[in-house]
């Protein structure tokens, strides 16, 4: 559901206190209307599906059924955009930042504090903005609650793996990625059809002195996105290194620029592919530290689209496909090579080495 | 670290509480004065919306706490006083915040016979922000 005229919220937490508070900090803009509001994850699924919010503000902690559980509740039943609102982050945290992304969440933040009360206005002026950001980012059904889950690998629907019509190739990277996305991006010929869509974790000083000299290779146009771009048909695009790039229907680029820990967000850019392009995205999530793009990976495969990840053995650091593997969210583990065929088969290409 | 501000998992040692009496009639007031602030600066209303509410559930926590302490159930006590904390945290309650913080800390380290004390200043500074609301003519939410 959008939000048109204004951005409809629903608040889960346990303390009737954090709930007022949470309000009073989202009703600070006239654009936002607090529609409901839940004290267990039970709750929030029943008014999840009965008042269909824009976003769901989410605690963790909670008792009988979890802010977790309920995600994954409502990501399999009533898909919304939801922000995690939690305290029991960080090194004594129960569970991890890449768990409850992968639930189907999209975000996760500190649980705002009044004290010192110069944190208020921050605090409320930085949940306005993300809560306003994240209602706009389309979500996909996520079966992690739901019984098909519990179903075996072998039932699920293997797509094809190659020579298939795919209209974007997204590509998710972190560290160690530039050395494998400069590969795949070298080889990819000049009359490549289907549009490249990367976000690769880089610092904004490194971004643009990489990609200059990666477009002296790369025999497609390239360039960092901006708000309202289109994904078009033979051109990269890369995630800007301070914004999520959320596709929009159309292929409309929209840019996320709340700062948070994992920015620019494999998963924004996945899922919200996988909303829009179904089965004809294929997603590569590339070498990395942590899970971010595992979740966003498990949607494309979910959509039907194809879905590979590099092998451990040529990674840097193999956290990221891990993740995705370990949440069957890849059809494919490829080396460099196999990554390669694999690109330059879609719509059958072929590369500038191969003759094409 | 924000001696204001403890964490609340225990992972660091919390200021230690003033001793028993000490400012006890300040805390109210802090209180309340903490949020008309904020009220008159950027949330209308806040006051009235947010401590009866805080009042209710505050009592409410406090009691499981004692009980679960009493139980010496940890996982439940943890539960509840990082609740109490975060309840804390919102209306400015700056002694309930490091008192709840102790109470986390020695329950990580399965000290419950040390949180009698502290759970009689929760008690204390409840009763403290209760008189000054009411003075306010702020009550607590049915």
């Amino acid at each position: 559901m959008r939000p048109r005229d204004g951005v409809r919220v629903m608040v889960v937490d346990d303390s009737p206190v954090a709930r007022e508070v949470v309000r009073a900090m989202l009703e600070t803009d006239a654009q936002i209307q607090v529609v409901g509001m839940a004290a267990t994850g039970r709750e929030a699924v029943d008014l999840t599906a009965r008042l269909r919010p824009d976003l769901v503000t989410m605690d963790l902690v909670m008792p009988g059924m979890d802010g977790m559980e309920a995600t994954r509740r409502i990501m399999a039943s009533h898909p919304t955009p939801i922000l995690f609102l939690s305290s029991f982050l960080g090194q004594n945290g129960i569970y991890s930042r890449g768990e409850i992304l992968a639930a189907g969440a999209l975000d996760i933040v500190e649980k705002p504090q009044q004290i010192p009360d110069t944190r208020w206005q921050a605090d409320s002026t930085a949940l306005v903005r993300k809560v306003k950001s994240l209602a706009r980012v389309p979500v996909v059904t996520h079966l992690h609650g739901a019984t098909a889950l519990r179903e075996p690998p072998s039932k699920l629907i293997e797509s094809a793996a190659s020579r298939r019509s795919v209209s974007v190739v997204a590509i998710g990277a972190s560290t160690g990625g530039p050395r494998i996305v400069d590969e795949l991006l070298s080889a990819l010929p000049a009359n490549y059809r289907p549009a490249v869509v990367v976000v690769q974790h880089m610092a904004e000083e490194l971004m643009h002195g990489w990609l200059a000299a990666l477009a002296r290779r790369c025999g497609l146009p390239l360039r960092v996105a901006e708000d309202g771009d289109r994904i078009q048909s033979g051109r990269v695009l890369f995630a800007p290194p301070s914004a999520h790039l959320a596709v929009m229907p159309g292929g409309r680029v929209c840019l996320d620029n709340t700062p948070q820990s994992v920015c620019p967000s494999v998963d924004v850019t996945f899922s919200t592919m996988a909303t829009v392009y179904r089965s004809r995205v294929a997603g590569l999530l590339l070498s990395g530290m942590g899970a971010d793009g595992a979740a966003g990976l498990l949607a494309i495969r979910r959509a039907g689209g194809l879905t590979m990840v590099q092998n451990e053995s040529s990674c840097v650091v193999f956290g990221m496909p891990r993740a995705a593997i370990k949440l069957e969210a890849a059809q494919r583990i490829y080396g460099p090579a196999q990554l390669k065929r694999s690109l330059l088969a879609l719509n059958g290409a072929r590369s500038r080495a191969g003759g094409g | 670290m924000d001696r204001a501000n403890p964490k609340p998992d225990g992972s660091d040692p919390p200021a230690p509480v003033a001793a028993p009496g000490a400012g006890r009639d300040d805390v109210g007031r802090a209180v309340l004065a903490h949020l008309r602030e904020i009220e008159e600066r950027l949330a209308p209303g806040l006051a009235a919306q947010v401590m009866p509410v805080f009042l209710r559930d505050m009592t409410i926590r406090q009691a499981a706490l004692a009980d679960a302490i009493g139980r010496a159930d940890t996982v439940e006590a943890h539960r509840v006083a990082h609740t109490i904390h975060g309840s804390a945290a919102s209306v400015g309650a700056a002694t309930m915040m490091r008192a709840s913080a102790e109470i986390l800390a020695h329950i990580k380290n399965r000290q419950l016979d040390c949180c009698a004390p502290l759970l009689g200043q929760l008690a204390a500074d409840l009763e403290s922000v209760r008189r000054t609301a009411a003075a306010d003519g702020i009550t607590a939410a049915e």
